[in-house]
């Protein structure tokens, strides 16, 4: 019995050991946003440490054309909470993704201008994600613009 | 908690709206700018060609430094593994290491525009040299021919010396026999041409020897070497003494020929040329002494000789006039200069004119005075010598002759003509009273 007992008690600090283990606080954000090409297939892909996927969907959404992703540039940033922010040139639309699992979850798709966006880019700051477009300075997270107008 | 977020954002978004150049650049784009700008950079100062450049890409460091100092931490995260410092340093040293190969280049260069130097200074010393052994081939080569000619013409002086020696001694046995005979006559003025065309060679040679040292002597670009074999063979040649020689010869044969007006002119010319030419050369005769007192007893004595052949010519002339009074049988006291020829002409005149004679008026007149004295030797005598008046006077005095001798005439033609008068009517008394009375 005070065998079974002690094997018992082992067992459970073992158990409880490996479902407890959670690193934080952690850092998910980038220093700077990606800046990519897409290829004739809509994939974006450049530097080692970057991510690669297929933005053939968003310029779907946005043009309604993949093809028209063909050599455009796609600005990514990641975020403090590892939320990732992607646009482009002409897209009205900042989308903000979850990545897990091999895959993105758009979390949010944030109106930024109707009229399209010209030069848009992200930076990270403490507060969130920047984003600047149409000369107009944006201040974004997983929830959308935080501070800053749509136009 | 949640106003002052929105607090710190408006905060954050006014920072973004004022913050100069970069307020609205992307991050990416301020390291994308700042690693161009860096590689840019980097490649330029590789590639550096000169300090001035180099000092430019220093300036541009400092500045890319002051434009990216407030993004140092975004470039630091951006340059990872690099820091913003340390790609900064990474510039200095790369200029650094630049600076030192553009100052190797130019030390090399220097060094490669010493060696393109000293080359051509080589090259330019070897032609030198080439330029020198062939003027000093050319000079030994001249220096040859000179002293061949000098010895030459030395050897044909002193044969010349020789000849007129000879020709000396018979003129002066000639001379001596006082034979007035047409073939002595002739056979002195033979020895006395010979030997006068003799010592107008000689002289021709001397100063043909003195041009040529000198004229040697003379030339700029002689080494003191040179000069010296110059002077050795002038010495070796016994230059002066051969000038003395020559100048003695001068003075003997004027001092015993007698001249024709066209020999005094050819012989005062002579001598004015002798006597240039010896001024000209004396600097290099000078050289030709060791000592000052051999130079100067040396010098002097041709200075003396000159002078002594000026005045022997002058006695010349006035002796050779003087023989053409005797030639013609006219008793001249003997005349040395112009104030003694004057003199003695007008005494002569003078004596005439007490017991006038037509022939002697005749003989001085027309075989001394008109020619050849006044037409041939008075134009060769210089005015300062025998003045104007001296000339004049002999001209009036031979006119006064001149009336005496008509007047006499005159006087004899009238008793001739009286005298034949009277004869005529002698010889027709006479012829009437020889005549017959016929009878009645």
């Amino acid at each position: 019995m005070r065998k079974a007992a002690l094997v018992w008690f082992l067992a459970i600090l073992a158990l409880s050991g490996c479902a407890s283990v959670t690193l934080k606080p952690v850092d998910f954000s980038w220093s700077y946003e990606s800046v990519l090409t897409a290829d004739s297939a809509g994939y974006v892909r450049a530097e080692p440490k970057t991510i690669a996927f297929n933005a053939g969907e968003l310029f779907r959404a946005e043009t309604k054309d993949p093809a028209a992703a063909a050599g455009t540039i796609v600005r990514i940033i990641r975020d403090y909470e590892g939320y990732y922010f992607i646009t482009a040139p002409g897209f009205r639309h900042v989308y903000i993704f979850n990545g897990a699992s091999g895959k993105l979850t758009l979390k949010k798709k944030v109106l930024i201008a109707e009229q399209g966006m010209v030069k848009p880019f992200f930076n990270r700051r403490d507060l969130g994600i920047e984003l600047v477009a149409n000369g107009q300075v944006y201040l974004l997270n997983r929830k959308g613009i935080v501070a800053g107008e749509k136009k | 908690m949640k106003k002052l977020r929105g607090l710190l954002t408006v905060l954050v978004l006014l920072l973004l709206q004022v913050g100069g150049a970069f307020a609205q650049s992307s991050d990416y784009e301020i390291i994308d700018s700042f690693k161009k700008r860096h590689q840019s950079l980097l490649e330029s100062i590789k590639s550096v060609q000169d300090l001035g450049q180099r000092d430019i890409l220093a300036n541009e460091i400092g500045r890319l430094e002051d434009e990216y100092e407030q993004h140092r931490k975004l470039l630091g995260e951006g340059l990872y593994p690099e820091s913003f410092e340390a790609s900064i340093v990474r510039l200095r040293d790369q200029l650094k290491n630049s600076t030192e190969r553009l100052l190797l280049a130019e030390e090399s260069r220097k060094d490669k525009v010493k060696i393109v130097e000293i080359t051509g200074k080589v090259d330019a010393a070897g032609k030198k040299i080439v330029e020198i052994t062939a003027q000093n081939e050319e000079y030994r080569a001249a220096i040859d021919r000179l002293s061949r000619d000098v010895q030459e013409q030395s050897a044909r002086i002193q044969q010349l010396s020789v000849e007129n020696a000879a020709l000396q001694e018979n003129i002066r046995a000639l001379q001596l026999e006082s034979r007035k005979d047409k073939e002595s006559i002739a056979k002195l003025r033979e020895l006395t041409d010979k030997l006068y065309a003799n010592i107008r060679d000689r002289e021709e040679l001397i100063v043909k020897m003195m041009d040529s040292l000198f004229d040697e002597y003379s030339k700029a670009d002689l080494t003191d070497a040179q000069k010296k074999n110059i002077l050795a063979i002038a010495q070796k040649n016994d230059y002066v003494s051969k000038i003395v020689t020559t100048i003695d010869g001068n003075i003997n044969y004027v001092g015993t020929a007698l001249l024709t007006p066209q020999d005094v002119n050819v012989i005062r010319d002579q001598q004015k040329r002798l006597a240039i030419k010896w001024d000209g050369i004396k600097p290099f005769v000078s050289k030709l002494y060791p000592d000052e007192q051999s130079r100067a007893r040396d010098i002097s004595m041709v200075d003396g000789r000159l002078s002594d052949l000026k005045n022997g010519t002058g006695e010349a002339t006035w002796r050779s006039i003087q023989q053409v009074f005797t030639a013609n049988g006219v008793a001249i006291e003997p005349f040395r200069n112009a104030g003694e020829f004057s003199s003695r002409v007008l005494a002569y005149i003078d004596e005439q004119l007490k017991n006038p004679s037509r022939e002697k008026y005749q003989v001085f007149r027309h075989k001394i005075w008109d020619s050849p004295i006044k037409d041939q030797w008075l134009p060769v005598i210089p005015l300062d010598e025998l003045t104007e008046k001296q000339r004049a006077d002999i001209e009036e005095r031979v006119a006064l002759w001149d009336r005496k001798i008509s007047a006499a005439f005159s006087r004899w033609v009238v008793i001739g003509v009286f005298a034949a008068a009277i004869l005529a009517l002698v010889a027709v008394m006479i012829r009437k009273k020889k005549k017959p009375t016929l009878p009645a």
